[in-house]
């Protein structure tokens, strides 16, 4: 995946670094906190073609759990999911496949930056791998 | 029971006792820290409450250095965790102890979440601002309120229509 721009049905992955990160209830969810911003950016990886199981090793190359193991697992987002809440992707590839969530309000705006991650979540697809 | 109601509920002292006795537990934040004593249960620490510290204190553990999140997120405030124990204790007793986590900011994140499009969220700065935000079904709303001694009322309001969401 070397565009730039990412197009609007095109899958990114989450990495869940932390339990707290989804909920195994009601048959799993992903929480808000997963998708708040760090320093204005949320990381992500464009997934474009990739299956499952390279999606799994992706993770474990380049995202480390609080706990020094893999990933618990991935909130799955369409670009479009994205960019309907006013946010966009920079598609910077450092590492590879890498990405920004950016354009988030700044974080003098804790709520609305909360509720944008809340629909984000809400949105989101969750696969967990352990 | 009438929203009124609810928020007169277990509603903290008025303003100056709750500031004060946040002060108190600020300067006394390694004491908060520890494990309530034989002595603490002998005065009827509640089920709820000591649920809901233990909830803070492993949250506040977790992020107790920086980067904790593994993406630089700053340490967990103590004053912010201490607002957020008054916060909790203020609320109706009905309402069930929210999931307590960290945000990027250190700042006591609590959350109550019922479903992907069912939750609410509290942010709670250590000078006590409130940063809320709800998601039901295809509503939102957020705001900031200030916290001095009882919940505000939009906050508990948030709850109530999030909880009966949840029993339909």
């Amino acid at each position: 995946v070397k565009n730039q721009t990412a197009e609007a049905n095109e899958p990114v992955a989450r990495f869940l670094r932390r339990s707290k990160d989804f909920t195994r209830d009601g048959g799993g969810s992903i929480k808000p906190k997963a998708f708040m911003p760090h320093r204005g950016a949320t990381s992500v990886f464009r997934i474009l073609e990739m299956n499952d199981s390279d999606v799994v090793v992706l993770g474990e190359l380049h995202v480390r759990s609080v706990d020094g193991l893999a990933p618990y697992g991935q909130a799955r987002l369409l670009v479009s999911d994205i960019t309907d809440v006013k946010l966009s992707l920079n598609c910077d590839n450092t590492p590879e496949r890498h990405a920004d969530i950016v354009d988030w309000p700044p974080d003098s705006e804790i709520p609305r930056q909360i509720s944008i991650a809340q629909e984000l979540a809400a949105r989101a697809r969750l696969i967990l791998t352990r | 029971v009438s929203a009124p109601a609810l928020v007169s509920t277990n509603m903290l002292p008025v303003a100056e006792d709750a500031d004060r006795a946040v002060g108190e537990e600020a300067s006394r934040s390694r004491e908060y820290l520890r494990e309530p004593s034989v002595q603490d249960r002998s005065i009827a620490i509640g089920q709820r409450e000591r649920a809901a510290y233990v909830r803070l204190r492993d949250a506040l553990l977790e992020a107790s250095t920086e980067g904790w999140d593994g993406e630089g997120g700053l340490a967990a405030q103590e004053l912010s965790f201490v607002r957020a124990k008054y916060f909790i204790q203020g609320l109706p007793s009905y309402f069930p102890i929210p999931d307590i986590d960290v945000s990027s900011q250190g700042h006591a994140l609590l959350e109550w979440h019922f479903g992907p499009r069912a939750v609410l969220t509290v942010d709670v700065a250590p000078s006590g601002l409130l940063s809320y935000a709800s998601l039901l079904g295809r509503n939102t709303s957020y705001g900031t309120e200030s916290f001095s001694g009882g919940i505000p009322r939009i906050i508990v309001l948030a709850l109530d229509r999030l909880l009966s969401s949840a029993r339909l």
